[in-house]
């Protein structure tokens, strides 16, 4: 008979994070317990309705590459398609598409309730049980249902403790009206945790009825833009516009007269925002030099009229809400259906996090997403995903599964969020990732997608298609564009774009090093090329483009690399050793990094405590 | 590919021989382009483990030396390592050593050797506690009051370059990260800044004197007409007979330089034979020597003589080194002080009155800034080497502006640059320019 109360893992929480994390593990045949706190917030995308942007789309490419959910069900809920940064280089292309929410949130529903492996249920934990030896063993929920299983990955976002703020009026409330979670927290700290609050926001919803859109500038989607997921193989339309609108002087007059007003001015909210998403209020009274600010609105759902008002949060109360979104161009007669407010959460200290996203001091007991000071559904998924393939490694008594800062944002992020730590909802960001041309989103599967076979989240089909594009990168590279071109042909061809003709004939690849020189120009103008894939040719140009960067690249990697195998013993004890300035100690003791690159990374520590340390471990 | 390192391995200064080593993929390559021997045609020929005898060619001058070739994992680094063993004394080795690094080493940070062969395995456990020493003395010397004055005033310069880099990067990563908010007129600027930044790490560049201050001390050159009591001063200094003192007009023909150390910083006097019109040959070879000397220092005492006006050979003497800094010091207030004296400082050297006025004086003159240390601080060749970096990233991102290299592009030679720079204050990258994007720009949604 099948024990009900027993699990391989449990996933509390259903988000972005949660989800990842479930499917992840289902994948990797554990049984899970997915717990939520309501069956209709499962990937709920509680803030903007899009998925991607700078970095965050290189997230969801790399998610996508491992085998995560994320970019599928970006796909398939997808209203609109940009790419952003078109007219720079390849590396910081990033795509960002427009959600459809509700779809969203049903696809992903649908899609864990179809995992044989995921048990969904709907309830609050209020507690995290351990055993003897201080590792997880389960939870009980609010109505004293107790769950086993050796693996926990808390994926909470918001929800712990969270309050709403709207001006002088608090509710003691998760995002967009759910429940929110009050004992878990209590719990946490029990446990040993460290608690932190933080703070985050978002703008109003308006019904679209009330909006003049021939007052507003069009946005249209992309085409010819291949979507999220390697797995497709065709563009998807663009069917919605979003529309740019501006704040003005009378906006700004009005947030100025009621400054006095703002939770986060008179000082009733000490918890700490993220600086990249500012309120309204915040980017008029800190940029008091800008006249006006951008305004978006994008649709939330097909399925619903409500608009979202990107570039709008605040916290100011109802009556000043109303009369600022109705000073903008466009939003004269606007109804707000849902008002913008800012939440203060629960947080724990991600330092006290190892590379595996798992506790230090509690065995089992895995965290992902904003429960760890991040922002962002990208972020979170990332997490979920990684907290996943690791909790089932846990089960399986492997090794972990860490991705490092060359290899993957997510390396970046986890590496960031572990070993420095953040003061701020963390937001992925292109400028966090040092080796950043190697880490673009058209390579995420030749950066990943074997790593993520040999975990076994990785189908076949798409291991497949990797071998295939890999095959033919190196087949494109090191054969058929080193070809020359006839020389008649390249100076007819030169000549036709207004390029120097040398006095040699040229290869495809010479020809694709010149900036003005692209994949699709030489793939519609020369017929040996013509039966190329033009995606893997357009990735081979910017190898070619980027060379001599990427060469520079990949010897500061080899540097950090040397570091980075240098292993330090799980008990080594820093207060004993000499040399070691006190600060370093501290930080040391406190992060407990797993090499020497990581050691090297922590704010405090300095190249030379790092040799004092590899001189020990060297003794050792 | 990793980076070749250099470094002298002998202790400076000492010894009839010191030994240079190169260690890195490119050691062989890099001593090749130096080093020839008649044994070979080329020095990549050479075999392990054998000496060859040669000569290296040196900025200006060739040396002859022993070069060996120990290949990698057979050496002490478990790197391609090539040793160079040529005539000792602190400039001919520093030569060299520069000589290697222009041809493309790095400079090896202290235990970096040692840390090499630790990372490849070859390092034994003495060699190991080597390195913490070393550490530590070092944090020693950091403790040093003259040292943390000086590392200071570079730290200052370094800072103004680094924010120029800072806010450059700062506006390049925002329209990467930011596309919808930032207009692309942050391109337009590029070539502008680089240049500024450019500008600067020229001026840390220009003024390069190796190792001197901290080596070698601040120079002052004491200067005067003869007689005036300039070895007077200098034995007063001292307070000891060091210079030979007479009444005769003179009698100093050569420079005389002595050293004496104050708050840690070591200040090197230099007496020297009065100015005068004259036609004895070896007396000529002084006062031009004199003049050298003061041209070539960093402060200039002018000595005069506090009971008489100020002659015209001394108001000539005076417009001569108006650009330097400079002090007046009125000596032979025994016999009078007359009202002139106001702007200097007046002393006598023979009842030794004024003199620790004097030393507080200079000393002041550099805490102040009134002296500029912008080049002198450059004492050691780890320093020299971050700004030699910082040059040649500095160099490459204007070179990718040149060609309209993307802006991802030359953010990395900006990170270089600001990284190398950073190695001096301690400044770090990626924390800093995230600050900067959100102080300086209004960005998020």
């Amino acid at each position: 008979m099948k024990n009900d109360t027993k699990y391989d893992a449990i996933v509390i929480g259903a988000g972005h994070a949660g989800v990842e994390s479930s499917l992840a593990l289902a994948r990797l045949n554990k049984s899970v317990l997915l717990l939520t706190l309501s069956l209709d917030a499962i990937a709920n995308m509680a803030c903007n309705p899009n998925i991607g942007g700078t970095a965050k789309g290189h997230l969801v490419r790399e998610i996508d590459a491992l085998g995560g959910q994320m970019g599928i069900a970006a796909d398939d809920a997808m209203l609109q398609l940009r790419m952003l940064n078109l007219s720079k280089g390849a590396a910081v292309h990033s795509l960002r598409g427009q959600e459809d929410k509700i779809m969203y949130h049903l696809n992903m529903k649908k899609t864990v309730e179809l995992e044989p492996n995921i048990t969904i249920l709907q309830g609050e934990v209020v507690q995290i049980i351990t055993d003897e030896n201080g590792a997880v063993c389960g939870i009980i929920t609010d109505m004293g249902g107790r769950y086993y299983a050796a693996a926990v990955v808390i994926a909470c976002g918001v929800y712990l403790n969270s309050e709403i703020i709207i001006g002088e009026w608090r509710k003691d409330e998760g995002p967009s009206g759910f429940s929110r979670a009050t004992s878990l927290t209590q719990s946490l700290i029990e446990h040993g945790m460290t608690i932190r609050r933080f703070k985050t926001g978002t703008p109003a919803r308006v019904d679209k009825k009330s909006i003049d859109f021939s007052k507003m500038v069009v946005q249209s989607g992309d085409d010819d833009i291949y979507p999220f997921s390697f797995l497709s193989n065709s563009n998807k339309p663009s069917t919605v516009d979003c529309f740019l609108t501006y704040t003005n002087e009378k906006t700004h007059q009005i947030i100025r007269d009621n400054i006095h007003r703002s939770p986060l001015y008179n000082g009733s909210i000490k918890s700490i925002g993220p600086r990249y998403c500012p309120s309204i209020e915040d980017k008029v009274m800190r940029f008091a030099d800008k006249d006006r600010h951008q305004i978006f609105i994008e649709p939330e759902s097909i399925f619903t009229d409500e608009m979202y008002v990107q570039g709008m949060s605040s916290s100011l109360p109802i009556d000043v809400q109303l009369a600022m979104y109705q000073s903008i161009e466009g939003m004269e007669n606007v109804n707000i259906m849902r008002y913008a407010y800012a939440i203060e959460y629960d947080c724990i200290d991600s330092t006290e996090l190892d590379a595996s996203l798992m506790v230090k001091n509690i065995k089992g007991l895995f965290t992902a997403g904003q429960i760890n000071g991040s922002s962002g559904y990208e972020e979170a998924g990332a997490q979920g995903l990684i907290a996943g393939i690791n909790a089932s490694l846990y089960i399986d008594k492997k090794p972990p599964f860490v991705l490092t800062r060359d290899m993957a944002y997510i390396g970046v992020l986890i590496d960031d969020l572990v070993t420095k730590g953040t003061n701020e909802p963390y937001r992925m960001m292109t400028a966090r990732a040092e080796f950043r041309l190697n880490l673009r989103q058209e390579n995420a599967d030749m950066r990943l997608t074997n790593a993520g076979y040999k975990i076994g989240l990785v189908s076949r089909d798409r291991y497949d298609k990797y071998l295939m594009k890999a095959e033919n990168i190196s087949f494109y590279m090191n054969d058929i564009l080193n070809k020359h071109v006839q020389i008649e042909d390249l100076t007819q061809f030169l000549s036709s774009i207004g390029e120097s003709i040398p006095n040699r004939s040229l290869s495809y690849k010479d020809m694709l090093k010149r900036a003005t020189i692209s994949a699709d120009m030489l793939i519609n103008q020369f017929p040996a090329l013509k039966n190329l894939d033009l995606r893997t040719l357009r990735e081979v140009e910017t190898m070619i483009k980027y060379e001599g960067y990427l060469a520079k690249q990949d010897a500061t990697i080899a540097e950090l690399k040397k570091l980075e195998d240098r292993l330090i013993p799980s008990d080594i004890d820093y207060t004993i050793i000499e040399g070691l300035r006190l600060e370093a100690r501290q930080k040391l003791s406190k992060i407990r990094p797993l090499n020497l690159g990581q050691a090297s990374r922590i704010s405090g520590v300095s190249p030379a405590d790092i040799t004092v340390l590899m001189v020990f471990i060297f003794k050792k | 590919m990793s980076k070749t390192i250099a470094a002298i391995a002998t202790s400076l200064g000492s010894g009839a021989v010191s030994i240079i080593r190169l260690s890195g993929e490119k050691a062989l390559s890099i001593a090749s382009s130096v080093f020839r021997s008649k044994k070979l045609n080329n020095f990549l020929a050479a075999a392990p483990n054998v000496m060859y005898l040669g000569t290296i060619k040196c900025d200006g001058f060739d040396d002859q030396c022993l070069a060996v070739y120990f290949k990698a994992p057979h050496s002490f680094t478990g790197e391609d390592v090539v040793e160079f063993q040529c005539h000792g004394g602190i400039r001919l080795t520093e030569e060299v050593l520069k000589t290697l690094l222009v041809h493309g080493a790095s400079i090896a940070s202290r235990g970096e050797f040692t840390k090499t062969a630790f990372l490849n395995g070859k390092m034994s456990l003495s060699e190991a506690e080597g390195i913490v020493d070393m550490i530590n003395s070092e944090n020693i010397a950091s403790l040093n009051a003259g040292y943390r004055m000086m590392s200071g005033h570079l730290n200052g310069k370094i800072s103004n370059i680094n924010k120029i880099i800072l806010d450059l990067t700062a506006s390049l990563e925002a329209s990467l990260d930011y596309p919808d908010e930032m207009e692309d007129e942050v391109r337009g600027n590029l070539k502008k800044n680089l240049k500024l930044i450019k500008v600067g790490v020229d001026k840390l560049l220009s003024t390069v004197k190796l190792g001197r201050i901290i080596r070698n001390g601040i120079n002052v050159a004491i200067i005067g007409e003869p007689n005036i009591g300039k070895s007077s001063l200098l034995n007063a200094i001292l307070g000891k007979e060091r210079a030979i003192v007479t009444d005769i007009a003179g009698t100093t023909r050569d420079t005389l330089e002595e050293r004496v150390e104050i708050d840690g910083v070591f200040i090197n006097f230099i007496d020297t034979a009065g100015i005068r019109e004259t036609t004895d040959t070896i007396e000529k070879i002084g006062v031009d020597k004199a003049i050298n000397s003061a041209e070539n220092c960093d402060v200039v005492l002018m000595l005069m003589n506090a009971s008489a006006p100020i002659s015209a050979k001394e108001q000539e003497i005076l417009a001569d080194f108006a650009d330097k800094p400079i002090i007046k010091v009125y000596n032979k207030s025994d016999i009078a002080t007359l009202g002139h004296c106001i702007d200097g400082i007046t002393i006598s050297a023979l009842n030794n009155t004024g003199i620790n006025e004097l030393m507080n004086l200079i000393i002041s003159m550099f805490l102040t800034g009134k002296v500029d240390l912008s080049g002198d601080v450059l004492t050691n060749y780890r320093h020299i080497d971050s700004i030699n970096r910082a040059n040649e990233s500095i160099i490459s991102a204007l070179g990718g502006a040149e060609i309209s290299a993307p802006t991802e592009c030359i953010l990395i030679d900006l990170r270089e640059c600001y990284l190398a720079l950073g190695e001096i204050t301690g400044d770090t990258a990626s924390e800093d320019i995230i600050d900067k994007i959100f102080s300086k720009f209004c960005l998020g949604k």
